[in-house]
């Protein structure tokens, strides 16, 4: 196992948007920038102790010395994160966990809902850079700046979906994956996933349906992302056991979990 | 100057008093990849008990004001996994592997003592788990049982005992002389307090388990006021912990009555939290020409 590092880092840019997401960019002296996507970092939101855990995030970008993540405030801890200033210094345990595996035989298509788009925003970055051929479903309630922001980058592989209709159809993410698989029905494909439970839940079950190979990444509070309070299990498939999120996943094949 | 950290419980030296909590630190494994154990007095490992058990449904953790609610309810991969296959893996860490003992009846402590008998460097009983429907806080809670568990299992084994005690009860200096008088090396000062968390949203409590155990800064001061109040009234050796987070909170722990300390949740929130303090530890007595770390155990009297 990888020696992990707690990084002394240092704010150089923080961007705030849809009331509620911060793009926050941190400098990591000694950083060697590789990290998987779907890997994630464990951030400090304050030097005193409420909140008194740290907060577990996806890695968004990365380079050396240099990590970006994508937040969304919900609480004091990431609210607290998001109010941090260039040039504040904070608290960064990782690269953690174990990232998305891409089998390169098969279609890749990423079904994003939410918060969710921040590790498939990575992979997604990551295949583009590759020059591999992806789809990506990015579902959220109504059009957002992130919305833009994603479609910027990634163009018309992607496929909106919104609650209100305000952005690409008005319907559910899996509703979108269903319309993919069949209209590319000679192509043999593999689904990676991140977003709400009950959002996985469907995609999971058409997946399995469908023997297409469904990867997804899961959230889960911790304590201390790296194996060590057990705090952050998920049930096996078997169902008499856990596996723990940090440690094993947070990326599992959902064969692997039942959520 | 070099001060003088070690320390000692029974015949077993400790090189320094900086000893790692049960479910804190797995069984160092994972902790192996962020410091150098080594520097450690000892680790406390997870507890182990006779058959694997998969734990509580989840949520397990809660993050409250200052601390932690969990209800992990013991998870482990039981006696025999440990003994064959993490054990091996363990035994060169060159500082004290004490091995946490879980039972759901007060034989299986015993059973569970004869099995680590050649194997580790001290046991540590966990009559203290608040988290768990059979033993646990429930034995740790009744002076009769804690005398019977201390006993058969100071009959199976020759190592040293230390028993890890749950502050949840009226008295707990009754609990510690029932150890005391029944053969236990030292104890373990304190496990978790029992709390709950509730959601109003959804009208359930947040944790899969129901209630938890809290640990954290939140619960220091009570913690602190165990270990002073145990140390005046008994003459056992006191591991103490809970809630500390910096040399500070440890060298209260010390002068309070600790000869040994643990350092828990901390480890949570800054995985080099127990080298740090230590180096916090050091730093205090140069300051203050101390010599022997033995000269401020137990120093504030009222």
């Amino acid at each position: 196992m990888k020696r992990l590092d707690d990084f002394q880092a240092t704010v150089l840019g923080n961007r705030l948007f849809d009331d509620r997401i911060s793009l926050l960019e941190f400098y990591l002296p000694g950083f060697d920038g590789k990290a998987e996507p779907g890997q994630f970092v464990m951030i400090k939101s304050c030097e005193t102790y409420d909140p008194f855990l740290r907060r577990p995030y996806s890695i968004f970008e990365c380079k050396k010395e240099r990590i970006k993540i994508l937040l969304k405030i919900v609480g004091s801890g990431s609210r607290m994160i998001s109010e941090k200033r260039k040039n504040e210094k904070i608290s960064i345990l990782g690269p953690l966990g174990n990232g998305f595996s891409i089998n390169k035989n098969l279609y890749p298509i990423l079904v994003a809902g939410g918060i969710g788009i921040a590790p498939l925003w990575f992979l997604a970055k990551r295949l583009k850079s590759k020059k591999a051929d992806f789809s990506l479903i990015y579902g959220e309630r109504t059009a957002s700046f992130l919305g833009s922001m994603l479609e910027k980058d990634f163009g018309k592989k992607i496929v909106f979906v919104t609650d209100d209709g305000t952005r690409g159809w008005q319907c559910e993410p899996q509703d979108a994956l269903l319309h993919l698989i069949k209209k590319g029905k000679q192509r043999k494909c593999a689904i990676y996933s991140c977003g709400p439970r009950e959002m996985l839940k469907k995609i999971i079950k058409m997946g399995e349906e469908k023997r297409i190979p469904v990867y997804v990444s899961l959230e889960e509070r911790m304590a201390c992302g790296i194996g060590l309070c057990l705090g952050c299990s998920v049930k096996k498939r078997d169902g008499k056991s856990f596996l723990t999120i940090c440690k094993d996943g947070p990326v599992f094949q959902s064969t692997e979990v039942e959520i | 100057m070099t001060n003088e950290l070690s320390t000692k419980i029974d015949s077993l030296k400790f090189k320094n008093p900086l000893l790692t909590a049960s479910g804190t630190f797995g069984y160092g494994l994972i902790m192996k990849n962020i410091l150098d154990i080594s520097k450690l007095g000892g680790i406390i490992t997870k507890s182990i008990t006779i058959n694997p058990k998969t734990g509580n449904p989840p949520p397990r953790v809660v993050e409250t004001a200052c601390g932690m609610l969990n209800s992990i309810g013991l998870e482990n991969p039981g006696i025999d996994n440990f003994l064959q296959v993490i054990l091996p893996e363990i035994n060169g860490f060159k500082t004290n592997i004490i091995a946490s003992i879980a039972g759901e009846t007060w034989e299986e402590y015993g059973m569970l003592a004869e099995k680590l008998e050649n194997s580790v460097n001290a046991i540590e009983v966990n009559i203290s788990c608040p988290n768990v429907k059979k033993g646990g806080m429930s034995f740790g809670q009744d002076v009769k049982t804690t005398k019977k568990i201390v006993k058969s299992v100071r009959k199976k084994t020759s190592l040293p005992l230390i028993v890890k005690l749950t502050p949840n009860v009226t008295n707990i200096v009754d609990i510690a002389k029932a150890t005391e008088e029944n053969g236990a090396d030292a104890i373990s000062l304190v496990n978790t307090y029992m709390g709950l968390s509730l959601d109003i949203e959804l009208r359930r409590a947040k944790l899969g388990g129901f209630s938890g155990g809290l640990s954290g800064p939140a619960i220091k001061p009570m913690a602190l006021y165990a270990v002073w109040d145990v140390a005046r009234n008994t003459n056992i050796s006191i591991i103490g912990g809970g809630g500390i987070m910096d040399s500070t909170d440890a060298l209260e722990f010390l002068m309070a009555g600790a000869s040994l300390i643990e350092i828990g949740s901390a480890t949570f929130r800054e995985p080099h939290a127990s080298l740090k303090i230590l180096d916090g530890i050091k730093h205090f007595l140069e300051k203050k020409k101390i010599k022997n770390i033995k000269e401020i155990i137990g120093i504030i009297e009222k």
